[in-house]
Parts: C-alpha cells; sequence; structure tokens
C-alpha cells in the first residue's frame, strides 16, 4: 500500500518541484538578463570609471632659441615630493635618504612620516638632477610629482620680447602669447589601469598616445649681440639718469632683429614682482618724435629727387631763424653750411631752408614709402604704427617741423628699418625677428625670409647718406659715437617733448637718440639707441651716442673672438669649395668611403659626430668637415645665405646637396642666390652665390 | 540488465558534472591569474581535488547499494561527533571555527554533514515502518535535520545551516508529508513577514481562515493553528521594537545587502558591475577587467560566478544555469523513477542542497539573496566543498546503478 501511494505521490508532487525550481531558475535568468543586457551600459560605465584612469601627459613646450640656437625660453622640470604615511614601508630609512638628499634635519622628517593623513609634503618645487636618489627609490608610499615650469635663463634679457607665461604654463605676453599654439604642442593620453589595491599600470588595450612636444621658436636675435645691448643700454640709462631707454640691431640687408631691448626691462622668471610699465616692449610700442635723426631721411629724399646736391650751400641765419610767427634756432650759430654740413652739424635752420624746394605731397609719399606712418609688419603683436598726418592737415610749418623730426610719430623699428634702407643703397626690408618654427624632429615648420618691401633711393643716394653720416660721427655731433679702429656712421637726435598737459614743447625733457651703423664700408649692424629723458647730457650725442660706440665696439669685438665668424674666405678654402662642387654626392655613404674620395683629391677632411653614415658635409677652416649619424636628415631646401658672409654661408650649407659657384667679390656678403631661399631641390644642384 | 556499460554508468549526469567541474577549473584559473604574474597555487590544488572527487564519485558510485543504506546512520554519527570537535579543536578562519585539520590537510565537517544528513534522513523516511503524517516521525525526522543545523550555525556559519533548514520542507514534501500539515508549517513564515503591514495581515488571515475552514480538519486544531497565527502576527512586530538599532540594522543589511554600500553592500556593487560590464558575449577569458585588477571580492570562492558573467557574459552563464537546471530536472526524474524509496528520498535531498546553493549563489551575485557566503557547487574554488559535491554525485550515481533495486 506504501509502495502504491509512494508511486502516486511521487507524480503530484514532482510536477510542484519541477514547477518551482523552474521558477527559480527562471528569475535568475531574468534578474541575469536585467543586468547583463539592460543595464549592460551603466555597468559597463560604472567599470571603466573603476578600474581606469586617463592621464593627461603633458607635451612639453617649445623653446625659444637664438639665432644659434642659445634657448632663451625653456621648461625646466620641478618635482614636488609627498608622502602617504600610512604606505611607506621603511620610515627611518626614507627619514634619512630625504635628510641627506633634501638637506633638512631626519627628525624633521621623521615627524613628517609619522603624521596620521594620506598626504604630506616632504618637499616642493625640486629640481630633479637635486633628487636623483629619491627618484630612483622604489617605494611605494612616495608620492613624485613632475611639474613643469618655464624658465628664462637669461632672465631680464629680451624679456619683453619673450614675454612670460602663467603657471599653467599659458602664454600671457609678447612671443609667449603670440605663438602660444605653437609651442605648447598636443598633450598627449594615457588609460592607466587601477586594481583594486591602487597599484597602477599601463593598459595595453589603450596605446599611450604620446604627446607632441611644441614647436620650438628660433629667433633672429642672437644671444650675444642681445646681451650685449641690454648691458650697455641700461648702463647708458644709468649714467645718464633716463626714464626709460630702448636700442634695436637689424641687419640692414636683410631686416633680422639682431638684438632689441626696452630699458628698465623685467624677470619673466618672477614677472608678478614688476610694473607693466617695464614689461611693454618699448621698440615697437612706443611712438616719439624723432628729431634730428629724422634730418637724413629728409635728406636722402631731397637728393634723390634731385632737387639738391650734396654741395649745394644754404645760409643758417647765425642760429635764429623766423617762419610764420615761429623762430627755430639751432644749438650754435652757423653761416653758410652746405648740405653735407648741415647734417655734420645737425642745423634745423639749414635743413628747414633745405627742405622748403620739397613739395608737400613729395615728402608725404617718401616717408611713407621709408615706412613711417604704418606698421612695419615685424610680426610681433603690440606694434603700433606711429603718426604721420596727411598732407591735407598740414599746417604751414608742417613740412619745416617734420624735416626735422618734429610732428611726426615713430618707432623705433621704423626708425631703424628706414635707416637700413638709407645705408643699403636703397631697400626697405621688412624687419623680422622670428626666423623659423622648428618641430621637435627637426623639421621646419613655418619660416620667415627677409622680405624686401620697395627701393626707396638709389644707390648713389645711400653712399652719399653714408658718408654724411661717417662726417657726422668723425667732425660732427655724434662725435662720441666713434669706435676705436673701425669707421662708423650715425646722426644723433635730440628732441624736445612735448608736455601733453600744456601741448607746448617742453625745455626740460627730451628724447635723445643715435641711429647708426657698422662697419662704414660693409655695414653688417645698423643700431639705434633712444634715451627717454635722460637728466644728465639730454643731447643725444651726449648720452646716447656712447652707448651705441660700446655696443658696436664690443659687437665686433665679439666677432674677432670666434674666428669662425671671420668674414673673408681664404685662398684654400675657395679651392676647396671648387674641389667639393666636382665631387658626387657623398651623402649617405659610409664615412671610410668618403674619406677615400677626398683622400684621391688631396683634400682635409675631419669627422663630426658618431654614426655609420654621412648625413651632412661642411666646409669649416681649411677642412671638409664630415658630419657622422645614423639618421638621414635630408636638406631638401635651399638655405637662405642672402646677408651672410661667405664663412657663414657655407658653415649652413650642405655641400652634398649644392654645388657652390662664387661671383662677385668673396670678400662680401652674399647679395643674391640662385635657386632662391626656401626652393624645394630634388637633387644635387648648382647654388651660385653673387657676392658683394 | 548488467550487459552494458550504459545500465551501469549514468553518462548524462557524467557528462553534465563533467561539463560543470571544467567550467569551474576555467573560471577559478581566471579568478586566481595575477596579470603579469601567472598563476597562483589556487588552480593546481583545485586539479587535484577534481581529479580526488571524480575518484570518490566512481568509488561509491560502485559501492554495494545495501553497503549504502547500512552506512548512513555511523556516517551520520561520525559527522556529528566532527562538528561537535569543531569548536573544540578547530582551526580558525573568517572569525568562525570551521576546520578540522589532520596533518596538513584541512577538513570543513560541515560539507560532510550536508552529506551524511542527506543519507540518515533517507535512510530514516524509507523505513517501511515510518509515516511522515505521524507527529513522533515527523519530529524525529526535525531532529535528524535540526541537531547539525544547530551545530553549524553555532560555528558560527549562517550560510550552510541554512543549507540544512531548506533541506527540511522538500524532504517532508518528497516523503508524502500531507498538505495540511505543510501548510500548517509554512504559513507561520508567511504570517511573520505580513504582520508588519496590518491590511497585508488582515487579508492574509483571512486566506488563512478559508483554507482552514475547508481543510476538514478537528475543530481543536483548527482553533490552535488559528490562534498561533494571531500570536505570530502580533508578537513579530513586537520583537521587531524590542531589537536593537544595529541588531535591526544587520537584519535589513542580511536582506537587503544594497542598502549598506561600505559592507556587504560593496561586495553585491562590486559583482553587479562585473557581472553587468560583461554584456552579451563577455569580455573574453582573462579579459575582466573587474576580475583581473582584483576588484571583487572572494571572486575565486562565493563570486566566481561574476567572473564567469564578466569575461563569458550573458551566453556564458546562461549556458551555466541551463546546464544546472538539466541536472536538477534530470535528477528529480530519477527521483521520480528509481525504485527504492531510499535512492528516491537521497536524490531530492541532493537535488535540493545543490538547488539551494545555486540559487543563492547566484542570487547573491545578482543582489537578490543575502550574501551568506555559499559557494557555486562544481566551479567555485574549495577542495572540502568540491570533495562533498562530487560525492554526492557518487550517490547520485550509485542510485542510478541501482534503480530497479527496491
Amino acid at each position: 500500500m506504501f509502495k502504491r501511494s509512494q508511486a502516486k505521490v511521487r507524480k503530484g508532487r514532482l510536477a510542484v518541484l519541477t514547477v518551482l525550481i523552474t521558477i527559480l531558475w527562471l528569475a535568475l535568468e531574468i534578474n541575469l538578463f536585467r543586468v547583463q543586457i539592460l543595464n549592460h551600459d551603466l555597468f559597463a560605465s560604472m567599470a571603466n570609471r573603476q578600474s581606469s584612469r586617463s592621464t593627461i601627459l603633458h607635451a612639453d613646450r617649445g623653446a625659444i632659441c637664438d639665432r644659434n640656437g642659445n634657448k632663451l625660453a625653456d621648461n625646466t622640470i620641478y618635482y614636488d615630493i609627498a608622502a602617504d604615511p600610512q604606505m611607506v614601508r621603511n620610515k627611518t630609512k626614507l627619514a634619512q635618504l630625504c635628510s641627506k638628499v633634501l638637506r633638512k634635519p631626519e627628525s624633521w622628517f621623521n615627524r613628517k612620516l609619522n603624521l596620521s593623513g594620506r598626504y604630506t609634503y616632504l618637499a616642493r618645487r625640486v629640481a630633479g638632477r637635486d633628487i636623483q636618489p629619491l627618484l630612483q627609490l622604489k617605494e611605494r608610499g612616495l608620492i613624485r610629482t613632475k611639474r613643469f615650469q618655464r624658465e628664462y635663463p637669461y632672465r631680464t634679457y629680451a624679456a619683453a620680447l619673450l614675454g612670460f607665461t602663467d603657471p599653467d604654463n599659458h602664454g600671457l605676453s609678447g612671443l609667449e602669447k603670440q605663438y602660444d599654439k605653437q609651442l605648447s604642442g598636443i598633450d598627449g593620453k594615457a588609460i592607466l589601469q587601477i586594481d583594486a589595491a591602487r597599484g597602477q599600470f599601463f593598459n595595453a588595450d589603450h596605446p599611450v598616445q604620446k604627446p607632441q612636444p611644441g614647436n620650438d621658436i628660433y629667433l633672429t636675435i642672437d644671444k650675444n649681440i642681445q646681451t650685449v645691448v641690454e648691458q650697455e643700454l641700461a648702463r647708458g640709462a644709468e649714467i645718464s639718469k633716463a626714464k626709460a631707454g630702448m636700442a634695436v640691431v637689424l641687419n640692414p640687408y636683410s631686416g633680422a632683429v639682431l638684438a632689441m631691448a626696452s630699458y628698465p626691462s623685467f624677470n619673466p622668471n618672477r614677472q608678478q614682482e614688476y610694473k607693466a610699465n617695464s614689461k611693454r616692449n618699448r621698440v615697437i610700442a612706443d611712438v616719439f618724435e624723432p628729431g634730428s635723426t629724422m634730418k637724413p631721411i629728409t635728406t636722402a629724399i631731397l637728393l634723390q629727387k634731385q632737387l639738391k646736391k650734396s654741395d649745394d650751400i644754404v645760409y643758417c641765419e647765425q642760429g635764429k631763424y623766423k617762419l610764420f610767427n615761429k623762430y627755430f634756432r639751432d644749438t650754435k650759430k652757423h653761416g653758410w653750411l652746405s648740405l653735407k654740413k648741415v647734417i655734420t652739424v645737425s642745423s634745423n635752420i639749414g635743413m628747414i631752408k633745405m627742405s622748403d624746394v620739397l613739395p608737400s605731397n613729395t615728402f608725404f609719399r617718401y616717408l611713407l614709402n621709408f615706412g613711417f606712418g604704418s606698421q612695419t609688419g615685424i610680426g610681433l603683436l603690440g606694434e603700433t604704427g606711429g603718426i604721420l598726418e596727411n598732407p591735407q592737415k598740414w599746417s604751414g610749418l608742417s613740412k619745416a617741423s617734420l624735416s626735422i623730426g618734429y610732428g611726426v610719430g615713430v618707432t623705433a623699428i621704423q626708425l631703424v628699418s628706414a635707416y637700413a634702407a638709407l645705408i643699403n643703397g636703397g631697400y626697405l626690408y621688412q624687419p623680422y625677428v622670428v626666423d623659423h618654427l622648428q618641430a621637435a624632429d627637426g623639421s621646419i615648420v613655418e619660416a620667415n625670409k627677409p622680405r624686401m618691401v620697395r627701393q626707396v633711393i638709389s644707390h648713389e643716394v645711400s653712399d652719399a647718406l653714408r658718408s654724411f653720416m661717417l662726417s657726422v660721427v668723425e667732425e660732427g655731433t655724434g662725435k662720441k659715437a666713434a669706435v676705436r679702429g673701425l669707421k662708423v656712421g650715425g646722426k644723433t637726435g635730440t628732441a624736445r617733448k612735448l608736455d601733453p598737459k600744456t601741448h607746448k614743447y617742453s625745455d626740460r625733457k627730451y628724447t635723445a637718440s643715435f641711429i647708426g651703423f657698422a662697419p662704414y664700408e660693409h655695414p653688417q649692424y645698423v643700431l639705434a639707441v633712444i634715451m627717454d629723458e635722460p637728466q644728465k647730457g639730454h643731447y643725444g650725442g651726449q648720452s646716447a651716442a656712447p652707448v651705441f660706440s660700446r655696443i658696436i665696439q664690443r659687437i665686433i669685438n665679439l666677432e674677432n673672438r670666434n674666428p669662425m665668424q671671420q668674414k673673408h674666405l681664404n685662398p684654400d678654402q675657395e679651392i676647396l669649395v671648387e674641389k667639393m662642387s666636382k665631387l658626387p654626392q657623398v651623402k649617405g655613404f659610409r664615412p671610410d668611403i668618403v674619406a677615400g674620395l677626398l683622400e684621391a683629391r688631396d683634400m682635409e677632411y675631419k669627422f663630426s659626430g658618431k654614426g655609420g653614415y654621412v648625413t651632412q658635409v661642411t666646409i669649416d677652416k681649411d677642412a671638409v668637415v664630415l658630419q657622422l649619424g645614423d639618421l638621414t636628415v635630408h636638406q631638401d631646401k635651399v638655405p637662405r645665405l642672402l646677408g651672410l658672409t661667405l664663412r657663414e654661408a657655407l658653415r649652413k650649407v650642405d655641400l652634398s646637396r649644392f654645388r657652390i659657384q662664387l661671383k662677385g667679390n668673396t670678400a662680401g656678403i652674399v647679395r643674391n642666390q640662385e635657386p632662391p631661399p626656401g626652393k624645394t631641390i630634388k637633387q644635387r644642384t648648382a647654388l651660385t652665390l653673387v657676392c658683394r | 540488465m548488467k550487459k552494458n556499460i550504459f545500465s551501469q554508468i549514468d553518462f548524462v549526469i557524467i557528462g553534465l558534472v563533467a561539463l560543470l567541474v571544467s567550467i569551474g577549473l576555467i573560471a577559478v584559473y581566471s579568478a586566481t591569474h595575477i596579470p603579469g604574474l601567472g598563476q597562483s597555487h589556487y588552480f593546481p590544488k583545485q586539479i587535484t581535488f577534481a581529479i580526488l572527487g571524480s575518484i570518490f564519485m566512481f568509488v561509491i558510485a560502485f559501492t554495494p547499494f545495501k553497503f549504502v543504506q547500512r552506512l548512513s546512520y555511523p556516517l551520520y554519527g561520525l559527522s556529528i561527533f566532527l562538528l561537535i570537535l569543531v569548536p573544540l579543536i578547530g582551526v580558525k578562519g573568517f572569525g568562525a571555527e570551521r576546520w578540522i585539520a589532520i596533518g596538513s590537510i584541512k577538513l570543513q565537517p560541515s560539507e560532510l554533514a550536508k552529506l551524511t544528513t542527506i543519507l540518515a534522513v533517507a535512510r530514516y523516511l524509507s523505513n517501511p515502518d515510518v509515516d511522515i503524517n505521524r507527529l513522533k516521525h515527523l519530529l524525529i525526522t526535525f531532529a535528524i535535520i535540526l541537531v547539525p543545523f544547530v551545530l553549524i550555525a553555532r560555528q558560527p556559519d549562517l550560510g550552510t545551516s541554512l543549507v540544512f533548514l531548506a533541506m527540511l520542507i522538500p524532504f517532508l514534501f518528497w516523503a508524502g508529508l500531507n498538505w495540511f500539515i505543510l501548510f500548517a508549517l509554512i504559513a507561520p513564515l508567511v504570517t511573520a513577514l505580513v504582520a508588519f503591514n496590518f491590511y497585508a495581515f488582515l487579508i492574509w488571515m483571512i486566506i488563512v481562515s478559508t483554507i482552514l475552514f475547508f481543510s476538514r480538519q478537528k475543530p481543536l486544531i483548527l482553533l490552535f493553528i488559528f490562534l498561533a497565527h494571531i500570536l505570530v502576527g502580533l508578537s513579530t512586530p513586537a520583537l521587531w521594537g524590542q531589537l536593537r538599532p544595529y541588531q535591526k540594522q544587520r537584519i535589513l543589511t542580511f536582506a537587503n545587502p544594497e542598502a549598506d554600500p561600505q559592507g556587504a553592500g560593496y561586495q553585491i556593487i562590486q559583482s553587479k558591475v562585473a557581472i553587468g560590464s560583461g554584456g552579451i558575449w563577455g569580455k573574453g577569458f582573462l579579459n575582466g577587467t573587474q576580475t583581473q585588477l582584483k576588484f571583487l571580492p572572494a571572486q575565486h570562492t562565493d563570486f566566481i560566478f561574476s567572473v564567469i558573467g564578466e569575461e563569458f557574459g550573458f551566453v556564458g552563464i546562461s549556458l551555466i544555469l541551463f546546464l544546472f537546471i538539466v541536472l536538477f530536472l534530470y535528477m528529480y526524474y530519477l527521483a521520480r523513477n528509481v525504485k527504492s524509496v531510499f535512492a528516491s528520498i537521497g536524490l531530492v535531498g541532493v537535488t535540493t542542497v545543490l538547488s539551494f546553493h545555486v540559487v543563492v549563489n547566484i542570487g547573491m551575485t545578482v543582489g537578490l539573496a543575502p550574501v551568506t557566503g555559499l559557494p557555486l557547487p562544481f566551479i567555485s574554488y574549495g577542495g572540502s566543498f568540491l570533495l562533498a559535491v562530487l560525492t554526492m554525485m557518487g550517490f547520485v550515481l550509485n542510485f542510478y546503478r541501482n534503480r530497479f533495486k527496491a
């Protein structure tokens, strides 16, 4: 009986158990479906957030370099050193090491490491080289945070040009602001995986996006010249007790700015401690009345229009001349003076009377041609265009005032560019200060070329003006600009400042200036020195000319000290150049093969660098220099050689890519080149350099 | 009858067990894998126990049926003895004494007790003289189950002890306890739960009264049961009010772990994140971020299912659930068809124990069940448990082999 009932019971109850277990099974399946499929996105994002963290890898900010690659603005790495006291395994050992490296008593670190928190600073902003042992230490409780910081190694030099950055490395002024995007580069990204114990490691599934470093800016500035200019400007300004000052050096044949200084300057490393007044790039931003430094311009126009000749004479009224109820005076009484002498002694009356024949419209047009009244296009933020009124608004006195540099507002960069045109044969170049931008891999991203805007005056007029300005220094108002052993030319300027309150010219406040060039025979530099309100010796010849002299003296000395920059090729080098032009392309060959080729031709050579291949061939002194390397870098663009001496030019040319042909006076400066700079070449090409 | 091997060995059971154990080994491998370092000692240890367990399974499968039946009580006695021994010579682990060390081997007597209790109950209820519907026999059955329950709950190992309570109702049900007593046993539990809401309690009491009215039992018994319900209904909220706040909190957290995100809730949330982020197809073997980065708690033991969920997705875990439901339904089918009452009740016991583990463990990983520390049969890491489970399957194979014996 039991068995029969048992079987019956089993049959019915099996169904119940089956249903029950199936219901439970379904409940699980439904819940899993809900979690895994319906809410998948939510949980997936939670998992991602939990297990991976994206970290920004900061791109190195590009450096700002001078024309020789000296870094004027660079990055340094600082570290913040902190500890998680709960995680540190060996506290005494760490404290000992810290004490040794960070030079603080061990007890101080012991106290720090025994704090109860999870994060305590041990040292902030320390340079990596000082704490190498700590950086190498394997200690999970030690937190080393890398921080980048902009550094300006030359401090106040060219500070206004370079500008500065905020703590997050964004440019706030100067080139740092203007080229912020180019300098910044692109930050990279790394996905870190974090495990439950909070150890971190890189995730192989998410390759690290490497940061793309910013481009380096190469300036036309020469660090050495800049240094000289900064030092001498500051010294001159202090001697003459000037309120402010500025100086700018230009290559007259290219418009490249070699130095650009403002006084007072500031230290961009600690820019917040300085007044805004000292952060302005005065050379491009400050407008002033040039005074007598305008006279050579006026004279050039008179000569160019053939309205006057160098030896035309004028009566200078013994120092006092009345025009429309206004008296013009000279500092000394003069009688009859030639045009050249008017410049030499800087006679206002002579200049005014000479320019009487100059039509206002012609005058105005030429002033525009010289670049006055508009921005030079130097390519810097904050440049002002100066003030030059249209002839229709001129009064009867305007032309007279303009001829001696009043009633016109100019910037130092305008004036120095105009002077470059005065002495280089009449060519107005657009000044520029950024030579090129170079990517981290060495490729040129963006390059500036010298841009000749127009020819303003003829070669003959230019030659005449150079001789006029030579006599200013030799026998006129600019004697203090003379440089021992070197013929230089220039012009002094002393302008009364217009009092903004009374609208009258002040008796006490002057703008004193000297603009000149050197050497006289083949000018390499045009230099303007401008002093604002000098208290001692308010004449340009007194306060600015000596600064000019000292700067030129030192720049020339710099050159002589560096034999690499000797100007002239010696006969051996000329032969070498000729021989090289007959040599097959040697770039990319093994050094021993190239050496064999050169030996066969009886050529001196030496190796530079290390590597399995010849990457570049240049000439230095009397020998061919074979640059070795493993990376083949092509010079596939014609380099810019204009305005360089042959010596300098040959150092820039990869002779394995170019056959050099020289024309003209090899002692001169490269005035022309064929093919033109920047042109892309595919094979070894003839490069003709015309020198004068 | 003994002509071929197919009548001797149940290849359905063997196949399902082999599949589940293999999946378990894969999951343990992944859960204990250390990125960059490779394997720890867990995986080889688990393989060793799987092989040992399989040997046990086959040995038991071919043990004479009569011998198994006779062994039931002595084995039960042994396991009770070991359970008593645990607090005296036990080894501590996770704040409770669960292990007994024999040389270098550590054993969990509670795992043995699950098996021997099943056998003892089956042996007792298969006695032709025992009628489950008689109070004396019912109480003895209760006692067989409650003795190990109390001993294990005192270790304390609440999760494992609950397995014994879970066995109770299915055993009685399968052994033919009549519906009325079944109702009388289960209904008070419902009453305790609904007592917190007056209207729910009222409706429930109407249902209870109706069932009682139509049950045609003696009025005195009916009255007793009815009063018992009223008493439970009134006393439960009162008892609840007597509890201290932290005690209430502990009970609530047990019921709803997600209410405590720092403690038990943390495990549930991590588990759900792991399973949920696996999606349909999973992240792939050894590619689960939550698993490999060790976000999952106890991922090679209690939360092994989350590992599979993360790395093999909905498809992977549905396969496992499918294997389990096939196994359980098949064992119920066997329970209906074996001739011997002992085997039939034994099969129901094994199925109940295993399915309770499966439902509670998987329910835990998705937040449906409290975190009790019950491992997933065949799959979780753990030597004693794997041995116990495979031994149970050995009995299942034995019952199949002797399915025609009375």
